[in-house]
């Protein structure tokens, strides 16, 4: 795909101007909709459906919409959406079988929260079907499935997008427009990790073990890539994000090297992405040490950008308060005084990392852009548009992270076919 | 035991003396704000440290003084 910059910062001003106007980017598009209620459906009522769902009933921004249906193939996922719905005084249809949703429920958009080897099937149907789409990320398990998706969406005019909330986050969007004006200097590398310790393993009911590969479905190649499509492609959508391009090349490696505990999936990965230019993103995940957790970080020439810990370090610290001079004086007699002479030693001396604190990024921050993300969605479907660059900053977070799959397993640096560019 | 005399005229050239350095750490402090542009406030605000610096340099002098003076009285002996 060709991102073009203008269409960026376009897009980014788009963002921009809304945000000053409400606390979602696109919650402008609410107000001035028509008063009739989005119908919504969650398709995929697990941990995530039910998150989001929860999010729903607890926003206050809008209220013009319902949830009138719900999907789950696993009866446990749909009873435990059900008494949340039940909580909150609604009543939606439920379904075990997405097909039927389509058919009988009159949803306007769905939000669809299964897993990734499923996305594409029944976001295609859905689509087909006239109803609009937010799809959690990442977008499919394969090239062509994610490509088939984005075709979908074209050939429909129905709205899709992927569920990466960072877009939505005003804190990531007052980053990246401050990035975009150049306040951080030429960016020449981006560094992000998703450092956790822990198995990543869902609980499976002791008298179900035929039940694990549709549990733990993270766990294995048919289903998902793992760490790259589960935690890596937020991450990289962000850095396509911050420099306004996507990568030409990736090179990864990635091991099961601790949890061999019949996963499939690496348990520790690490990537290099370049881009036209030279710069590099790198990145790795581990899941046995949490020490430095979920960070990108951008380099500028002019400083650092913490994007998840909200912090902004510039280069040149701002200088203390000075000391009085009168002290400042004696200070630099008693320096005079007992200085060392040198006589020799190391010509060089290691550059260890600059000691501030930095300063916030964005005050204000609540939430990680979920909220804004879902109303932004029901705006979207009243609307019946949304911006495409939405879509594809989804569809090129979620292309890369198969790539370096393909780079981690072929052992080669890989570049994107033509036919994947849109 | 012999009483020790500390004549008025001992203390005035010690409050002289005094008086001296307190100058000459307050002629410092005016110099270092000129030297590192600090605040002309510091006259006021660093008045402790200009008191100590002085103080520091009485005391110092004063050791310095009865050394000589004891070396002076066992030379004369
Ligand atoms: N954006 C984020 O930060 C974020 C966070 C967590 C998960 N996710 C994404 O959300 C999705 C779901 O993750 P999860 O953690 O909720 O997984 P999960 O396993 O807890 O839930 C998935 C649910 O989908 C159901 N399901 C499977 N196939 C189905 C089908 N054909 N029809 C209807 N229901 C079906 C399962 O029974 C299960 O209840 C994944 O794509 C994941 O990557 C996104």
């Amino acid at each position: 795909m060709k991102n073009s910059r203008r269409d960026f910062i376009k897009t980014t001003a788009l963002f921009g101007a809304a945000a000053a106007l409400s606390a979602t980017p696109f919650g402008s598009a609410l107000a001035s909709s028509s008063g009739k209620k989005v119908k919504l459906g969650v398709i995929g009522t697990g941990g995530r459906g039910r998150y989001l769902t929860t999010h729903l009933f607890k926003q206050t921004l809008t209220s013009d919409y319902e949830i009138v249906a719900l999907c789950d193939n696993y009866q446990p996922s749909l009873d435990a959406a059900i008494k949340l719905c039940k909580n909150n005084k609604v009543t939606p249809k439920t379904y075990t079988d997405y097909r039927q949703l389509i058919k009988h429920s009159g949803v306007d958009g769905v939000i669809i929260a299964t897993p990734l080897f499923t996305h594409a099937h029944i976001t295609i149907d859905c689509l087909e079907a006239g109803i609009h789409v937010l799809c959690e990320k990442s977008m499919a398990r394969t090239l062509d499935d994610t490509k088939a998706m984005y075709d979908a969406h074209i050939k429909t005019g129905a709205i899709l997008i992927i569920g990466h909330q960072r877009l939505f986050n005003q804190k990531y969007l007052h980053a990246m427009d401050q990035i975009h004006k150049g306040e951080l200097g030429a960016i020449n590398q981006i560094k992000a990790q998703w450092h956790r310790n822990n198995d990543w393993r869902r609980k499976v009911p002791k008298d179900k073990p035929e039940l694990e590969r549709q549990i733990n479905w993270r766990l294995y190649k048919e289903y998902s890539a793992g760490l790259y499509t589960e935690l890596m492609s937020h991450q990289l959508q962000v850095s396509n994000w911050a420099l306004q391009k996507l990568p030409t090349s990736v090179m990864s490696m990635g091991s099961i090297s601790y949890y061999k505990d019949g996963r499939e999936v690496p348990d520790n990965v690490a990537a290099i992405f370049e881009y036209d230019d030279g710069t590099h993103f790198l990145y790795d995940t581990i899941t046995s040490n949490k020490l430095e957790g979920c960070e990108e970080r951008i380099n500028g020439d002019f400083g650092t950008m913490f994007l998840e810990t909200n912090v902004y370090k510039p280069e040149k610290p701002p200088k203390p308060k000075p000391a009085p001079g009168i002290m400042q004086l004696v200070n630099d007699i008693q320096e005079g005084i007992f200085k060392e002479v040198p006589i020799g030693g190391a010509s060089w001396a290691p550059e260890t990392a600059l000691k501030h604190n930095g300063v916030e990024i964005y005050k204000g921050q609540e939430g990680d852009g979920t909220r804004e993300q879902l109303v932004s969605f029901m705006g979207f479907v009243k609307q019946h548009k949304a911006p495409e660059w939405l879509l594809r900053e989804g569809y090129n977070a979620s292309i890369w992270t198969l790539l370096t799959e393909q780079a981690m397993e072929t052992g080669t640096k890989v570049t994107c076919p033509e036919k994947y560019i849109i | 035991m012999k009483d020790i005399v500390i004549t008025a005229n001992r203390v005035k050239k010690e409050l002289v003396i005094y008086l001296v350095f307190f100058v000459v750490a307050y002629i410092a402090n005016i110099y270092s704000i000129i030297k590192y542009e600090t605040p002309w406030s510091e006259l006021v605000t660093t008045i402790g440290f200009v008191i100590t610096i002085s103080l520091v340099l009485y005391i110092v002098t004063g050791l310095i003084r009865t050394l000589i003076f004891l070396i002076k009285s066992a030379i004369s002996r």
